[in-house]
């Protein structure tokens, strides 16, 4: 089609289009996908700020896939989303469900449980790493029902928990809403009929509220996946990464070797494999959930 | 029958222990948060006295005046309010018109653009840090506002969350400015993002509390520290060897006041807006 068949006035409102979008798309090319490119082309690189990239191939990945560390990250960054991910959905589903059935103060709890989701989590991890100070908030919690005093930030065993406690506490009232907004597209027909044929509260838990939530319980678990991995400040706040690894997660990971070790090289790889996993998950959302349409 | 059995009595008693957990759990949420307002009034020793003291013994204002003097919180705070306004303004002008320029006009390439957006829309900063710090060192860009604001200025989302919106806005409007003989700039100005209010609203106050809070960039960008935004000085803060905890407290309840007000009057809206940004994002 030449382009004098398009009337003026057609051209001109094609052009305005492009013009309203070119701000957009600048910003898109200049700080998403050239950053993308350079980390590709830096992965395969010796590359330290001081001194120019020096290419290796893909000698930087055989290095991390062969670092101890690196599996250990993975590995603590899975355990987490696990244990977060479980706190998130039994805390926010009671919450969803306790403001749904029309509790009496039900607003006063949603104000109450959404709370700590608008306060910065460089601040929430700040005060919770003093409550979990020896003689701290929690102490005095745990004292009362009797339990010794457990070093919480300190201990191997305990460091992962506490921090996964923490970021619960921060986000559960946000994921409760969510589960909320799906509550409310279950037919109140649907959930009355149950009620008359004598089904009871848990199976009609299981029988008719869990189907409908299908779809928000896959997104909550694969926003919550991403979110959990992209969280890292509590880990450098509270934890540093210790004691020993044992909170170190990938995207601690990643900032220290790109900003503390000054690695760009192998920063820029991990970025790479982190970016190959997150986008991994999101396709397998995309899947899951068009399946779940079908049903 | 038995009374137990009767729908409206074992209803009672389910709402009565659903309300007793609830109670407990608010409880739990609610500690922490009279725990810094506390603290942050309290002197240094008393914050740790066992057992814990909820009433301090003397307000200690100074607490929140100090760090203003004697740290640099005054210059943070101008440096939070300044890009968070700034990220703010720009993200709704440019996504609004990117996200108009998506939903009403036709051109070749444009849904190209409409799924890159969709695909760069799941990736967060913090996995393209590294790179995204080389390219903003090599634009110069490295420690001034420049590359605390403009890597930020926009967003994926923030421009598919328009598109969203104004593909559902009649085509009329914009016809009628044409009828009228209003240039197509005018007709955005004018006409269509007066219409944009309530994808606007959530829009503004998400964007607005994600740069708020935002670390780590900043952190990365802002080496000097005239340049810190509030997080990255409460972190400093925190960091050093003699941190005055009732400061730190102090300004953490300075920090967390505006979104805290914010979520005070806007409640009801912020919530629904987060039900369909989760729902539909």
């Amino acid at each position: 089609m030449s382009n004098a068949s398009v009337p003026l006035f057609i051209q001109n409102r094609r052009r305005m289009g492009l013009l309203f979008i070119l701000p957009a798309v600048l910003y898109l090319l200049v700080f998403l996908i050239i950053p993308i490119a350079t980390a590709i082309v830096i992965s395969l690189t010796k590359y330290s700020i001081l001194s120019s990239p020096q290419f290796i191939g893909f000698k930087n990945y055989i290095r991390i896939f062969s670092m101890p560390t690196f599996w250990n990250s993975l590995q603590v960054t899975g355990l987490y989303i696990v244990m977060r991910l479980t706190g998130i959905i039994l805390l926010s589903f009671f919450m969803a469900l306790a403001i749904n059935q029309n509790l009496p103060g039900g607003s006063f709890f949603q104000a109450v449980y959404f709370m700590p989701y608008v306060f910065p989590l460089a601040v929430t991890s700040i005060i919770w790493k003093l409550f979990y100070q020896p003689f701290g908030l929690i102490e005095q919690f745990t004292n009362l029902i009797g339990l010794e005093p457990i070093f919480w930030l300190t201990s191997a065993n305990t460091a992962l928990l506490g921090i996964t406690i923490t970021t619960v506490w921060s986000a559960a009232g946000y994921y409760s809403i969510i589960i909320l907004a799906g509550l409310q597209t279950i037919p109140k027909d649907v959930l009355e009929a149950a009620e008359i044929d004598g089904a009871n509260r848990i199976r009609r838990f299981i029988h008719i509220i869990l189907p409908y939530l299908k779809p928000t319980i896959f997104f909550i678990l694969v926003v919550g996946t991403i979110n959990s991995i992209r969280g890292f400040p509590p880990f450098l706040i509270m934890t540093g990464g210790g004691p020993g690894n044992a909170t170190r997660v990938i995207g601690l990971m990643i900032y220290e070797y790109g900003f503390v070790h000054l690695k760009m090289g192998v920063g820029s790889a991990m970025s790479v494999i982190l970016l190959v996993i997150i986008l991994g998950i999101t396709l397998i959302q995309k899947k899951i959930l068009s399946k779940g349409e079908d049903i | 029958m038995n009374i137990l059995h009767s729908n409206k009595f074992s209803k009672y008693i389910n709402t009565g222990i659903v309300f007793v957990f609830a109670s407990i759990l608010a409880i739990i949420f609610i500690v922490p948060m009279l725990y810094i307002l506390s603290s942050s009034f309290k002197s240094v020793e008393n914050i740790f006295t066992v057992p814990m003291q909820w009433i301090p013994d003397k307000l200690h204002f100074e607490n929140f005046t100090e760090p203003f003097v004697k740290k640099n919180f005054g210059r943070y705070f101008i440096n939070s309010t300044i890009i968070a306004i700034i990220v703010t303004g720009a993200t709704i002008f440019f996504s609004s018109l990117a996200g108009y320029s998506l939903a009403k006009f036709d051109y070749k390439g444009r849904n190209m653009l409409y799924i890159l957006i969709l695909v760069t829309m799941m990736v967060p900063i913090e996995t393209t840090i590294v790179p995204l710090a080389i390219v903003v060192r090599k634009l110069g860009m490295m420690n001034n506002y420049f590359g605390l604001i403009l890597p930020v200025v926009l967003s994926p989302f923030a421009i598919f969350w328009m598109r969203q919106f104004l593909v559902t806005l009649a085509d009329a409007y914009a016809e009628a400015g044409r009828i009228d003989g209003l240039g197509e700039f005018e007709i955005f100005w004018k006409l269509i993002f007066p219409l944009c209010k309530p994808a606007v609203g959530a829009l503004a106050i998400f964007t607005f509390m994600g740069n708020w809070n935002s670390l780590i960039w900043p952190m990365i960008v802002a080496t000097s520290d005239s340049l810190r935004t509030i997080p990255v000085g409460l972190v400093a803060f925190e960091g050093e060897f003699f941190t005055p905890f009732n400061q730190l407290f102090a300004m953490s309840v300075l920090t967390i006041l505006p979104t805290f007000i914010f979520f005070m009057f806007l409640r009801t809206k912020l919530i629904k807006g987060m039900a369909m940004v989760g729902v539909k994002g």
